[in-house]
């Protein structure tokens, strides 16, 4: 057989390689046939039939080959009835009809049938106006019905708070059922009853319990499952449509927003176009009511006296401006620290981190606040391959192994995990979950394996897989910095056997050396990590763990990475790449490198320090002892996020000088001198790197609320009050002059990023760094690990913001396994308190298998939780004292 | 018409099979080579058990068929012998295809809605009777016919049905 195919649809004759469907050959002839059921992330079905085509073949003679007909052309045999192109593979010399009177008939008939029961209501449907039934009855259908039997009808159902189900207008594709069950791996819903009486619904119709994604409501061809929140708000036709990203993951899903005026009404999916295509989880789908909210700060505010006083912009600008210009020339630039960013777009982090280096000549810049210890900037670069092309999102779905390091990507990365669950259910990834918890992912149905380590024992668990791996032989494609270091790696890790493994991580020998093959033998295989390590006390060490099990297992080569960082928000990549770390100028040039630097100075007409800064929990500390003396915070609610509260306290209340740039008036900026009110991701635009380093734009889908600005004029206005001659009149401007300047970014425009850019790789990737990793020390005292993570329905403070997310995400509750509650005397909904180190916290106590005995889970994306309250998790991690509060505390369920 | 309410009465108390039917249950699991195969004989195990399939039924048959909950009771609704809803001691299942239709299945079911006091998919108050519209149940030979919990009743009139209401206590 040969590689490709040549089809004739409708006299198109076209190449597609061997194995393409019909309709897929159709689509890239230009020729339209209408699907209905079939759906590009999923095995065809052929479940509605409105896809039928006539097909027919070159009939071949005794020799095999095509027989020709008395003028020499191809004789070919028609099949006696229509097939469903979504169902049919291609096949070489096929000959496909879409307009002929046997297939317009066919086709007819289809949707007559399909109209039987179809109520018919599209005035009142949500869907009307972009409904495929509707277009396609409107182009294939007759014009009247011969039914007039009475339609069967079912009663309207709300399936929790997402969605809205009108089983009247479904025509049983089962695009629906398929999605949840194959793409999210959640089954929430299925078929009751059978044949005409057919109905998607949930278990005895109760409410979904599901990950309320919305992706059935995507999928939906027609209204028969549209969004509650939307319900009855606009017609499409009335919504403007921007495409933009996606503020809540590293994953960058392309979003389209759906606007009416100055308000954002919906979003949804992109169908063919972003990393993510129609996908979009609850949060990128039903996240955005923090644009719209009243409560948005709409001047900027200057404190005078005891308060925060509004203000106008120059003003705001001139005072921020005079009083660092005062901190410094007092206290030297060393007193001032710049803080935040992975919220920024590229274009601003570039800026945040110019005006902190070039105007103020200050190298205390650190984006990562929650970093409990110093990480060196370039500890992902290299953990990830040092810059070598790396894998995609898409490759991703395409590994035969992989493994998740620590983090649950249902909260940290949802549509990383649709991409696994997909991969395990249509094309035989195997998943190996190292979690102490029992986390979506290492659930039995997904057939993988769950390495349970005790908390603490990180360092342990990697070099027990890096020693493993190396026992499986030397990789191919090291570079030779690698291979040269590999004997010293082997020496250092030679006491993790499996064995003395499995006695400091309590995952079974067995299980260790199984993974560690699985890695080293797959053709295709990914490593994924994120905040779990790199918000690690021991963090450095464990990077390194990460980069040596990399290089070890053949997941990085001198070629390319298979090793992929999974950052907390959504630029957390480009602000790293920009250099908003204390050691590191954009593109990763080490600050103390004079030829390095030496660019930058002439492009910036400035000196640059050349010490490294302070890292983040360096400058917490810092500014509480008095050491700094002005902080800049942007976009982060630094009281939540810093690992110590006390300390941000301290820290915040000792400054001469705090100014923030905010949408809201945080706890933070409350406590702020001046406070810049910026734009939303909605009202801006530049570029942002996602978690496969592929750059995106994104783009303004509304004018920025009244008052706000988005931050990178802000950055602008204040370098130019401190005399420097900035003169960037759009956010293109300034990528123009990253495009000059920064490795790895050089030549790019805005134009070529469109629909979506390139993953970017840097051509002289970084040295590596082999090692094994050091064990934190166990953290002093009694008590219970705290296990933390991220949850699905919460990231950010701006998530807060909305009804429907903390609706969904319900009370925070510390999780405890049955065994443990029973020894602590805690019964489901008890109050417990939390004691740390350095404060306590009460949250109702619910019970759950999944979370391992000697620890306690408390998710901390919650508002009400403020896990740094109980002090910063040091050494291997943290201990909590749990005991119930006093009964009359009791909290309801 | 065809909107099938809420399972409504829970029987918040199953949690597991009864010590008397493990053995069965482990039977129907023992003929297949993975669980979920079971899940039909595992039904019936249910309802011979329970009577019906309430929603703690059929999550205990999804925990034991090692099935996501919401196909299982797909899965149940699609078959129309199981019960979804508790029914009486006797389940009258009147046949109202064709044959049975010609020989009077109509008058014979309005006949037992009179007497009994109930429509279709109801049951006495006394807990004894439950009375069904059914398709074919292939006796069409001998219509008309009604099924009674497993036995077949053939060529029933009013009075034959009466003299055999007598009997089921
Ligand atoms: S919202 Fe998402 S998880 Fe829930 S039923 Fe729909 S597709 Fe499944
Ligand atoms: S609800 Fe929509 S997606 Fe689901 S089967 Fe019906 S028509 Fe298809
Ligand atoms: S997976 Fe991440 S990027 Fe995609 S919609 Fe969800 S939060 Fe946004
Ligand atoms: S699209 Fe081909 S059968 Fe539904
Ligand atoms: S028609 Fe009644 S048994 Fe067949």
């Amino acid at each position: 057989m040969s590689a490709t195919c040549k089809v004739t649809i409708d006299g198109h004759t076209i190449e597609v390689p061997a194995g393409t469907l019909l309709t897929d050959a159709a689509r890239a002839a230009d020729v339209h046939v209408p699907i209905f059921c079939s759906h590009q992330k999923l095995p065809p079905l052929g479940a509605c039939r409105i896809c039928v085509v006539e097909v027919g073949l070159p009939r071949r003679g005794p020799d095999g080959k095509p027989a020709l007909d008395s003028a020499g052309t191809p004789v070919v045999t028609w099949m006696p009835k229509p097939q469903t192109a979504c169902t049919t593979y291609v096949a070489d010399g096929m000959q496909v009809r879409t307009t002929s009177p046997e297939a317009v008939t066919a086709r007819k008939g289809v949707m007559e049938f399909l109209l039987v029961n179809h109520p018919l209501d599209c005035p009142v449907c949500d869907e009307g106006g972009e409904c495929q039934l509707q277009d396609l009855a409107f182009a294939f259908g007759a014009d009247f019905s011969r039914m007039d039997e009475a339609k069967r009808t079912f009663v309207s159902e709300d399936l929790g708070p997402v969605v809205k189900k009108e089983a009247n207008r479904c025509i049983v594709c089962m695009r629906c059922v398929r999605y949840c069950d194959e793409i999210m791996g959640d089954d929430a819903l299925t078929a009751h009853q059978r044949g005409v009486r057919t109905e998607i619904s949930s278990f005895d119709r109760q409410p979904l319990d599901c990950e309320q994604c919305g992706n059935c409501i995507e999928v939906c061809p027609v209204g028969a499952l549209t969004a509650l929140p939307y319900r009855f708000k606009a017609r499409p036709w009335d919504l403007r449509q921007h495409i933009t990203v996606c503020p809540y993951c590293a994953n960058g899903c392309s979003v389209r927003l759906g606007v009416r005026g100055m308000e954002i009404l919906r979003a949804r999916g992109t169908e063919h176009r972003g990393v993510n295509q129609e996908y979009l989880c609850v949060r990128g789908r039903f996240g955005y009511e923090f644009v719209n909210d009243a409560e948005r700060l709409s001047s900027p505010l200057v404190r005078s006296g005891g308060s925060l006083t509004p203000t106008g912009f120059d003003a705001a600008v001139d005072f921020a401006a005079a009083r660092l210009r005062e901190v410094a020339a007092a206290h030297g630039p060393g007193a001032v620290a710049f803080l935040g960013g992975e919220k920024l777009n590229l274009e601003e982090a570039y800026l945040y981190q110019k005006l902190a280096r070039a105007v103020l000549g200050t190298n205390h810049v650190d984006a990562r606040t929650r970093f409990t210890a110093r990480l060196p900037g370039e500890a992902v670069l290299r953990a990830t391959g040092g810059g070598r092309p790396l894998l995609s999102l898409e490759d991703l779905g395409h590994a035969e192994e992989v493994l998740v390091l620590g983090d649950d990507l249902q909260g940290e990365s949802p549509f990383a995990q649709a991409v696994l669950v997909r991969g395990q259910h249509q094309a035989g990834l195997h998943l190996t979950i190292a979690h102490p918890r029992r986390v979506k992912l290492a659930r039995p149905k997904f057939r993988g394996e769950w390495l349970a380590y005790r908390p603490g024992s990180e360092a342990a668990l990697l070099n027990g897989l890096v020693r493993a791996a190396l026992e499986r032989g030397t990789p191919d494609g090291l570079p030779s910095d690698v291979a040269a270091g590999l004997p010293a790696l082997r020496q250092a890790v030679a006491e993790w056997t499996p064995a003395r493994t499995e006695q400091a991580t309590g995952v079974p020998a067995r299980a260790i050396e199984a993974a560690a093959a699985r890695l080293a033998q797959a053709r295709r295989r990914a490593i994924l990590f994120g905040r779990a390590f790199t918000e690690h006390p021991a963090a450095a060490d464990l990077l390194r763990g990460i980069e040596s099990l990399g290089w070890a297992s053949g997941a990085l080569s001198a070629a390319r990475s298979e090793v992929m960082y999974i950052g907390p928000q959504h630029d957390s990549q480009g602000a790293l790449d920009m250099g908003l770390v204390p050691d590191l100028l954009p593109g990763y040039v080490p600050v103390g490198d004079a030829a390095g630097r030496k660019p930058f100075e002439q492009q910036w007409a400035a000196t640059l320090p050349a010490e490294p800064g302070l890292s983040a929990p360096e400058i917490l500390r810092a500014a509480a002892e008095g050491r700094i003396r002005a902080l800049w915070i942007v976009g982060d609610e630094w009281l939540r996020s810093a690992p110590d509260r006390a300390l941000a306290e301290q820290a915040l209340a000792a400054c001469d000088l705090v100014v923030v740039s905010e949408l809201f008036l945080t706890e933070t900026a409350r406590r702020a001198h001046v406070v810049f009110p910026v734009c939303s991701f909605a009202e801006k635009e530049g570029v942002v790197v996602n978690c496969e380093r592929r750059l995106q734009r994104a783009a303004r889908a509304i004018a920025p609320k009244r008052g706000t600005r988005p931050d990178w004029e802000v950055f602008q206005a204040v370098a130019r009050a401190l005399g420097v001659r900035w003169s960037f009149r759009t956010a293109e401007d300034v990528f123009r002059e990253i495009a000059r300047l920064v490795p790895g970014y050089r030549g790019r425009s805005w134009a070529t990023l469109v629909p979506l850019g390139p993953q970017w790789a840097l051509e002289a990737p970084a040295a590596a760094t082999l090692g094994a990793a050091r064990e934190g020390a166990p953290p002093a005292g009694e008590g219970l690990w705290l296990l933390s993570g991220g949850t699905l329905f919460l990231q950010g403070s701006l998530s807060h913001r909305g009804r429907l997310l903390p609706k969904l995400a319900k009370a925070a509750r510390a999780r405890l396994h049955p065994a443990e509650a029973r020894r602590l005397g805690v019964a489901e909904g008890d109050a417990v308190e939390l004691a740390g180190p350095a404060g306590t916290l009460r949250l109702p106590a619910a019970l759950d298998v999944e979370v391992p005995e000697g620890s306690v889970f408390v998710p901390y994306a919650h508002a009400e939780v403020e896990l740094n309250r109980l002090g910063a998790p040091a050494g291997a991690g943290l201990k909590v004292v749990v005991r119930p509060a006093r009964v009359a505390e009791r909290v309801g369920a | 018409m065809s909107h099938a309410p809420a399972v409504t009465a829970i029987d918040p108390e199953v949690r597991d099979w009864p010590a008397s039917r493990r053995v069965e249950v482990d039977e129907a699991l023992s003929h297949y080579p993975n669980r979920r195969s079971a899940v039909l004989p595992l039904m019936w195990i249910a309802q011979r058990e329970w009577g019906w399939l309430s929603p703690p039924v059929l999550r205990l048959v999804a925990r034991t068929a090692e099935l996501p909950e919401p196909e299982v009771f797909g899965i149940a609704t699609f078959y129309t012998m199981f019960n979804l809803r508790p029914v009486g001691r006797h389940h009258l299942q009147v046949c109202m295809t064709i044959s049975c239709s010609l020989m009077g299945a109509d008058r014979l079911f309005r006949h037992l809605e009179r007497k009994l006091g109930i429509g279709h998919g109801e049951t006495t108050p006394d807990g004894r009777f439950t009375l069904r519209r059914v398709e074919c149940l292939a006796a069409c030979g001998r219509g008309p016919c009604m099924q009674v919990n497993f036995d077949y009743h053939e060529n029933l009139d009013e009075a034959r049905v009466d003299a055999l209401l007598e009997t089921l206590t």
